[in-house]
Order: C-alpha cells, then structure tokens, then sequence
C-alpha cells in the first residue's frame, strides 16, 4: 500500500471517529452565521417592505453585510473548534491504551500526525467554507448582494483560515508537549497569555520602579508588537483589528503562513521525539519541566512582590510578595508535574532559586540599582534636547483630521488626536543644553528625596517630561518631578526660548498657502475674516512672530483677549463634510486649533481691525449686571438662628445665595477683576486667585455664554480674580470665607 | 526470528527492563513469565516498537522494529486492555484493521465471530471483558501476521475459550508458522501451549529455555527406601529437592531418565517411581538452583 493512499485512508477512519466534532462545528457554524444572516435577511426584506429609504434601512444593509465579514461570534466559535479540532486529533497520544494501539500498528507514525493534522484544518474549514457561501446567498436574496460583490468577504475566510490553522497548530503543540488534557489547555493558555504578560510585566515593572521612566509613543508600538508576536491570540485579534482598518496586506497574511508552517513542523518534530510513555503524565518532556516552572514563576513573584510593595511600600511586604509569588507558582506547578498534592515541595531548591532571582530583581528595582533613575548625560554629550510640561498649554490641538467614507458611503471626517508629548518630542530642538541639564540635575535631586522618603515630590512637584539627543545618535527619555520652586525659573527659561514654543505651538509650523480661511472669536462670538491671500499670510507671520516672542512675563500678567484660528483646507473640508452629512462632529471640529490672542499681540490687533473685526471690551458701558452666588459654608451656619441669617443676604436656599451688582461703582471695581474661564485656561501661567465660595456670571451687550452652566440668562463663564480686588472690595463683595 | 540485544528501558529511575537478550524462534510458543512490574508489558511494547529502547534493539530477521513499516506489519499486538474505538462495533474494529493489515481475513474473521457466538454489529463497549479479550484475539489472528504479542490475553477468559484460542493458535502455528509471543503472570495457563519459556524479574531475564528441553533434563522420583537408607546418601544423583512424607520420599533430580533409572535402581529401593513435572515445579526447581524463590516470583 502506497504511503498516499494509507494517507487518505486514515483520514477517512479518523473521520468517523469524529463525527461529533464534525457536526458541533458545523452546529456552531449555523447558528453563529448561517441562522443570524437568516434572520436579518428576513428582517431586512420586511424593512425595505415598509421603509423605501432611510437611515434604518441603510443601517440594516450594514449589518447585513459585516455579519459575512468580521464576526464576532464567529470568530468565537472558530477559536473554540481549533482547540476542539486539535484536542479531538490527539487526545490518543495522552492515553497509554490508545498510544498502545495505534504505535503498533504498522503505520508510520507521520502518517498518523499527518492524518489528524490536515483533518483537523480541512473539515473544519470546509464546513465554514459552505457556511459561509449559504450565508452570501442569502445575503445576495435581500438584493444588496452587490455590495458583497465589491467588497472582500472572502478575505475574512482566508484570514480566519490562516489565523484558525495557527491557534489550532499551537494547541497541538500544547497537546504534545504534554500528557494530559487539562494540563495540555493550561499550556495553551501559557502559549497564548505568556508573551503579552510578560510584556506587560516588563512595563509594569519599568514604570513602578523607575521614577523617572518615560514610555515614548515608540515605545507603546514596540510593546504593542511584541505583544501581537508573541501570542497567536493576540496576532490574531490584531489581525482582524487590522483587516477591519483595511491594512491587512497580503504581506503580513503571507507572514502568518510562514509561522503557522514552522509551528507545525516543530508540532510534527515533537509528535516524533515524544516517548510514548509520556501518555499520562503532565509532561511529555522532562527536561522542559523546570525552564517553564521557572520561566512562570519568576514574573509571577516579581509581580506578587510589586503588588504587597504597592499596598504597603515597605521592604517585608514585598518580601512576603515575591515568596508568596514564587512559592505558590513552584508549588502548583509541583503539584501538576506530579499529580500529587504532597509532591508540592518536591523540588525547594528551585523554589528558593526562583525566589532568590524574583527578589533580587524587585529589590534591584525598589534600590534602583541600575542606576536608571540617577541617570544623566554628560552634559557635552548632549547635541539637543526637548523638554515637555505636562498639563501646561493644555489647549493647544494636536493631530489633524482625517477624512473617511461612513458605511453608506459618506464623508465623514475624524479628528485624529495626537499627544502634546508626542509632538513636542518630535518638534521641539533645544540648544541651550545647560537649561536642561539643570532640569536633570533638579529632578534627580528630587527623586533621591523621594526615594529616601524624606519627601513627596509627586504630589507638590511638577512633572515635566526630557528627551536628551546624544551625539552618539541615542535618544534618552526621562521624566522628573521638580518642586515647583525649582521648576519656575528653569520653565521661564525655556518658555522664553522660541525652539520651546516652536515644538509645541503647531501653528508655528503652518504656512499660509495652507490656510483656507482666518476666524476670530470674542467670547461667544465667531468670525470669519475677509482676507486677500497676502493679508492672511501677514496676518500669519505678524502672529507667529508675536506667540514666538511671547514671554512668560507677559503669560504671569495677561491673559487672551480673543482667539484666532488659521484653518487649513483639510479642516475645512473635514468641517464641510460633515455639516453636508448632518454629522454634529462638524461643529466640534470647527472648533480646534484656535490660538490666544493676548493684548500685548499689538501688530495681530491691528490687522485684525484693519480686517473689520471690531474688539469688544468688558466695561460699564457693555457689561449689564454680574451676579454672584456664594456658598454657606455648612459647618459655620449650622445651628445659626433667625437673626443671623436675617442679618444676612435673603438666601436663597440653605446652602447658597446670590447677589446681582448692577451699581456703576460695582461694576467698576468688579469688571477689572473678570476673568472668562475659557481664556484663563489658555494660560495657566496668569496669576490669580480664586474666591472658594463663589460663582460668578455676566450679562453683557455682546455674547458671553459659554460652556458652563449659564444660569438666568446670564454666563457662568466668569470669575473674579482676587488680586485685582483691595481688601475692602473683597471684604464688601463677601469674597472671603462666607459669612464672614 | 525475534532477537533483542542488550534490550534496556528507563522509566525515571526504574529500569523497567534491563539489559535483555532473548532470542524467539519462529513458529514456536514463547511464553514470558513475570510478576507484576517485572518488565513483561515494557519488553512487550518495545518488541512490537511502541517504546522506543534506551540502549539495545529489537530486530526481526535482522531489521529494525520501530518505525519500520514492513517489520511492524509482521506483528499484531494484543495489549492487556485493548482498546477498541468510542461506540465501535467489531466489524468497525475489523474495517480498520483491514486498512492497515493488507492481509487480514474478512471472512475468517465472520466465521470466528460466529464461532465465539459474538455480534459483529454490537458496540464493543456493552461486551464483558472477556468477549472482548475474544474480539481482540478474534482480530490478531485474522491480521495474517506472523507474529502474535499477547500481553495477559488469557486473563479474562474462561477455561474453554482459553483452550479454543490455544487451539486457534495452534493451528495457525501448524498452518502458516504463526509464532505467538504470550506474557502472563500465570505459569499454569501457559504451561500446555509453550515452547520456550523466558522468565523475566525485576527487568531481567532469569532464565529462557526450551520447555522439552528442561523437561528432559530434570525429573521427579517418588521412592520409598531400605531402612537405614537416606536420599542424602544417594550421591551419584544430582539432587535439587528432597521431600518427606513418612517413608515416601519425593526427590526432584537433574539428569537423564535412563541414568537417573540406573543409579536409583543400585540402592535396591523398595519403590520407585518417575512421576510427570508440571512447568510450575520446573521452574520452580530451576529458579531455586539460579538462588531464587519462585514462589516469591510467579506463583
């Protein structure tokens, strides 16, 4: 008998015997695709009935149509039929019986893993394969098939092929290299969770311990492959994330074939070396025994001992950790290598090495001996550097938008964000390298104060965020708390510089060919300025060289009069789009990229009046009232009678009451002292000091609402900035502690 | 003919067999005698090449066993529990064996079938054990093999079935040299079906001889001697074993009938007689003489 046709002979025994996981695929199958296509087939066909047109309708045909694409539950059921394919294939080889019998037959062994193998890819994916084309026929019999016809719902079938064969090969991988079932799916669950974890571990461990670690956006994609390419779950999943975004490309698919083949030939290499005898124990290796032991019980303890340091922050605590950690994995794992609860401390010399390296690593990390955090460059060996505060200009939009069509076919514009971090990394190139070395010396300083506990610089400190250049070409990325004593005059420094502001200003960056149209708004009030091509790139240039020359003197004593906006054609084709679609994120976007304009922006006023903008002003003559509401303070009024609060304002509830100033000398003391919201947190620099018991809102000839919760008609975008008040003033508009 | 060399197997630290050398010769019964854990089964699936050897081999006629295709279909093996497919009826067990033995015989096996009086179309897994020790004994011998390993194949079955499938084996023997390779813990259920006789413990192989030979060589005299006369006096016999019962005495002798006949005869005894040896007492004779009590070993 020919070598081929015992083959297919075999295949065909090794389907009878499976004729149960046959029909529970094919059962899985139908109801997760063939039966839900059915039903919203039919319930599309009755929606065309009563609708003609319309947004359901349209809504109806998309889920239609993403059932044959990526489903969810199909995917499920896929995922579930590779570990039943592949466990119904080779259970045999965890059973001395069964290994008995077919390892004396006069059958190759590789025909017998050949057999089961194939077996286990074709039949299942064969039954897909018509599920999947019943389901397109019917897709096709609601009339909207032809949308199937431009699309590619038969990639779906190839990447579920490909991604199916790859988690099916890996648990067979699972199934040799164990001797039992259980133990054979808690492998696989190692196979598919290990690398992510462990991933993720090397972050955790890197960002608990390292005070002055930063993770650049390079370093989250790095993360984010290492984790698609080490587990066959996630590659997976990634893959259908990807097909989903239309950037799955043929090379990646080719590449997961690849992979899938190497793991069946290290399958077929395993099913050749595993000794027969392996049939019921935990492992068919015994060598393999201890690295996985140890290769799991090593993260383990450095996260056990991380999470008891987290909750107490003391040195026993992460001690018990790592031993709990250690100790725990070593011994279940024991206990599953023997299948004996007594053999738990079978082996200690590798429970105490393992938490000998579990510990030395947490402890290396907790006494930063690495020397990572006291870390910093020689100062001559630094060609540039960026420097990011964090939550400062917190304002400013990064990113840009991105146009894509809706299911229906519509434009539909997006804004992608990018980090302030991300971009200032990228844009910004300090030379004053002194500067920055303080920044580093500063934040050292502060983090051997708080690692020897004398000090909590994270909660009173202010972060700040260091990309050194080297001249070796290296980049090295650190972030420091610096007391914010420290930090002022060092941030003053760099703010100063224009190389600050050009990395994180992206306005800065734009040039006016690429300026679609100029807007200017006041408080509530938008508009669009009628500009000449020559105008808007003066206008550009006259306000780029103002926000480059903008000090942080200015920043403490000013704040933004008004805000202009330079939008790019993407934008407003993004903002056209949306409004033609009646897709509200259009007025959202309508709102990105506007930049302060401050009162020192003197050449910027200009051409903005000289362009017809007339600037409004805060005064007694357009100011109509300013009503403010003050809180009780619950503690001081309790227990108070009639004739205190009689002796007080007429309250309006028990808690809070309002006062409305509409006395010209009121409004004069008060209006100087105005603040609106939206343009103090354009700068965070401008000092001032808040009242803690009150609310402020305004009423004025010109729109002032804004997104606060306005009240009676008038904005609560308002507040009255203390030092601009005498004590008197303060004292009169009951601004200190209520009652006082 | 089957030969191991140096055969060894390591489970851990047990050396499950150790060290063997056997020889089986063709159309002969070997039968392998052990206790429990003595080594049989792993001696058994490493000859049919299911363990593959720590040291040593396996060969038959010279070639390698395991993974060898053309060797491995010269053999069919019977384990102690075998196993049958999940709701498998005998005919589905036979289609199969049919696929991977390319001479196995349909309609002999029918007819044996309906000889045992067993239900080709019945799920194995409603039989009793020893209907399906039938069944399996049933397809090894209508595999059409040349060697048939029986491991504990007669445990299980009754005193007729036990000789009907003696009786089968030994008209295949007759008919097309089949060489039946039978493991057991039990000497008396080999005792009439052996040719040669290897007795395996603790992975080792005490001793492997032909049973006629052993037969011939030690033999069993009841006598009652003269007053005053005792075995320990008759030294020109080579005796093994005296028993006493009153003035009958039982000696187990080594030696050849004829002689042993001749010097008894000198001592003028007022009876003698050569009584028949069971296998039982042989080896029992034989592994007393080696140091060993077999009684501790098999019985």
């Amino acid at each position: 008998m020919t070598s081929k046709s015992l083959c297919f002979k075999l295949m065909k025994e090794d389907l009878k015997r499976r004729v149960w996981t046959i029909a529970l695929t094919a059962l899985g199958l139908t109801f997760t695709l063939l039966v839900p296509v059915a039903l919203k087939s039919s319930s599309y066909l009755d929606m065309i009935r009563k609708y003609a047109d319309g947004y359901q309708k349209e809504r109806a045909a998309e889920e239609l149509i993403n059932m044959v694409g990526i489903n969810g539950l199909v995917i499920a059921c896929l995922l579930t039929a590779a570990v039943v394919w592949a466990v119904s294939g080779f259970r045999y080889i965890h059973n001395s019986r069964q290994v008995d019998f077919y390892h004396s037959i006069p059958v190759k062994r590789h025909q017998l893993f050949l057999a089961s193998y194939f077996n286990g890819i074709g039949v299942p994916m064969v039954i897909y394969l018509i599920i999947q084309v019943l389901s397109v026929a019917l897709v096709f019999r609601t009339g909207i098939g032809g949308r199937l016809l431009g699309s590619t719902w038969w990639k779906i079938f190839l990447v579920n092929l490909i991604y199916y064969s790859m988690i099916y090969t890996t648990m067979i991988i699972a199934m040799m290299m164990t001797g039992n079932m259980v133990v054979a799916l808690l492998g696989m669950a190692v196979f598919c969770s290990y690398g992510p974890a462990v991933m993720l571990l090397a972050m955790l461990y890197k960002s608990f311990w390292f005070h002055t670690y930063y993770e650049t956006e390079a370093q989250i994609m790095a993360l984010r492959r290492a984790v698609k390419n080490t587990s066959p779950f996630a590659n997976y999943m990634f893959a259908l994330g990807d097909y989903s975004s239309g950037s799955l490309g043929v090379r990646r698919m080719a590449g997961a074939v690849v992979v899938t083949g190497i793991l069946a030939a290290i399958a077929y290499a395993l099913y050749h070396i595993r000794p027969s005898e392996a049939a019921g124990k935990a492992m068919a290796f015994k060598k393999t025994e201890s690295p996985i032991k140890h290769l799991i019980a090593l993260p383990v303890g450095v996260v056990f001992g991380i999470f008891f340091y987290g909750l107490r922050s003391t040195v026993p605590w992460a001690v018990f950790g790592v031993l709990c950690g250690t100790g725990l994995t070593c011994c279940i794992m024991e206990i599953i290598y023997h299948f004996d609860f007594r053999r738990l401390f079978a082996n200690w010399v590798h429970l105490a090495a393992c938490f000998a390296i579990s510990l030395l690593l947490v402890l290396a990390g907790m006494y930063d001996w690495y020397g990572y955090d006291s870390w910093l460059p020689d100062g001559g060996s630094v060609t540039s550097a960026a420097v990011i505060f964090h939550y400062d200009d917190d304002w400013v939009t990064y990113g840009d938008v991105e146009i894509k069509n809706d299911y229906a076919g519509r434009k539909m514009a997006t804004w992608n964000y990018e980090s302030q971090a991300d971009y200032g990394l990228e844009h910004m190139n300090l030379t004053d390298i002194y500067t920055v070395m303080e920044f580093g010396k500063k934040g050292v300083e502060a983090d051997k104060r708080v690692r020897s506990q004398k000090e909590d610089v994270w909660t009173s400190g202010e972060r700040c965020t260091i990309e050194y250049r080297l001249s070796s070409g290296k980049s090295v990325y650190r972030q420091y708390y610096i007391p914010s004593e420290d930090m002022k005059p060092l941030k003053t420094a760099v703010y100063d510089s224009r190389e600050y502001k050009k990395g994180i200003y992206p306005l800065l960056e734009q040039t006016s060919s690429d300026v679609a149209s100029v807007w200017y708004q006041q408080y509530n009030r938008k508009e669009s300025l009628d500009l000449t091509a020559e105008e808007t790139a003066h206008l550009l240039a006259v306000y780029q060289k103002e926000l480059e020359e903008l000090s942080m003197a200015v920043r403490e004593k000013e704040l933004p009069i008004g805000t202009i906006q330079f939008r790019t054609r993407e934008l407003e084709e993004g903002i056209a789009a949306n409004k033609e679609n009646n897709n509200n994120y259009g007025y959202t976007l309508e709102d990105r990229c506007y930049y302060p304009v401050y009162p020192s922006f003197t050449r910027t006023l200009e051409d903005l009046e000289h362009a017809g903008i007339q600037l409004v002003k805060l005064d007694t003559e357009t100011v109509n009232d300013i009503m403010i509401l003050y809180y009780w303070d619950p503690d001081e009024v309790y227990g108070q009678d009639d004739e205190f609060w009689n002796s007080k304002w007429s309250g309006d509830s028990e808690y809070s009451h309002t006062e409305v100033y509409q006395k010209k000398e009121d409004l004069e003391s008060l209006i100087p002292a105005l603040v609106f919201k939206d343009y103090y947190n354009m700068n965070s620099y401008y000092e001032m000091k808040w009242p803690d018991n009150a609310e402020v809102y305004v009423t004025a000839d010109f729109d002032v609402t804004s997104t606060y919760d306005d009240r009676d008609g008038r904005s609560a975008g308002f507040q009255i900035n203390m030092n601009k008040l005498s004590k008197e003033e303060i004292e009169k508009f009951g601004l200190a502690k209520v009652p006082n | 003919m089957i030969e191991t060399k140096n055969l060894t197997k390591r489970f851990g630290d047990i050396v499950a067999v150790d060290h063997v050398d056997a020889a089986i010769k063709d159309g002969s019964v070997f039968g392998l005698i052990g206790t429990n854990g003595a080594g049989k089964s792993t001696f058994l699936r490493m000859l049919c090449g299911i363990l593959k050897p720590d040291e040593g081999q396996v060969s038959i006629d010279g070639k390698e066993v395991f993974e060898n295709i053309q060797v491995k279909s010269r053999f069919f093996y019977i384990s102690d529990d075998q196993y049958f497919f999940n709701n498998a009826t005998p005919r589905e067990m036979m289609d199969f064996y049919r696929t991977v033995y390319p001479r196995f015989d349909k309609n002999r096996f029918g007819h044996l079938m309906k000889s045992f009086e067993l239900n080709e179309n019945r799920k194995i897994n409603t039989f009793s054990k020893g209907m399906k020790k039938q069944v399996s004994v049933i397809c090894g011998v209508c595999a059409g093999t040349d060697y048939l390993f029986c491991d504990e194949t007669f445990d299980g079955l009754d005193p007729v079935m036990r000789q009907t499938v003696k009786s089968i084996f030994v008209g295949d023997m007759e008919e097309r040299n089949l060489t039946p390779i039978i493991a057991s813990h039990n000497l008396r259920e080999l005792e009439d079906i052996c040719d040669h006789v290897g007795l395996l413990h603790k992975g080792g192989i005490l001793l492997s001889k032909d049973l006629e030979d052993m037969k011939l060589n030690i033999h069993k005299i009841q006598c009652v001697l003269l007053p005053g006369t005792e075995p320990e006096d008759m030294k020109e016999l080579e005796i093994m074993k005296i028993e006493r019962r009153g003035s009958l005495c039982t000696l187990t002798v080594r030696g050849n009938r004829k002689e042993i006949e001749a010097k008894i005869e000198a001592y003028k005894p007022v009876f003698a007689e050569i009584i028949p040896l069971t296998l039982e007492e042989i080896f029992i004779s034989e592994t007393e003489v080696a140091g060993y009590d077999i009684k501790k070993l098999v019985l």
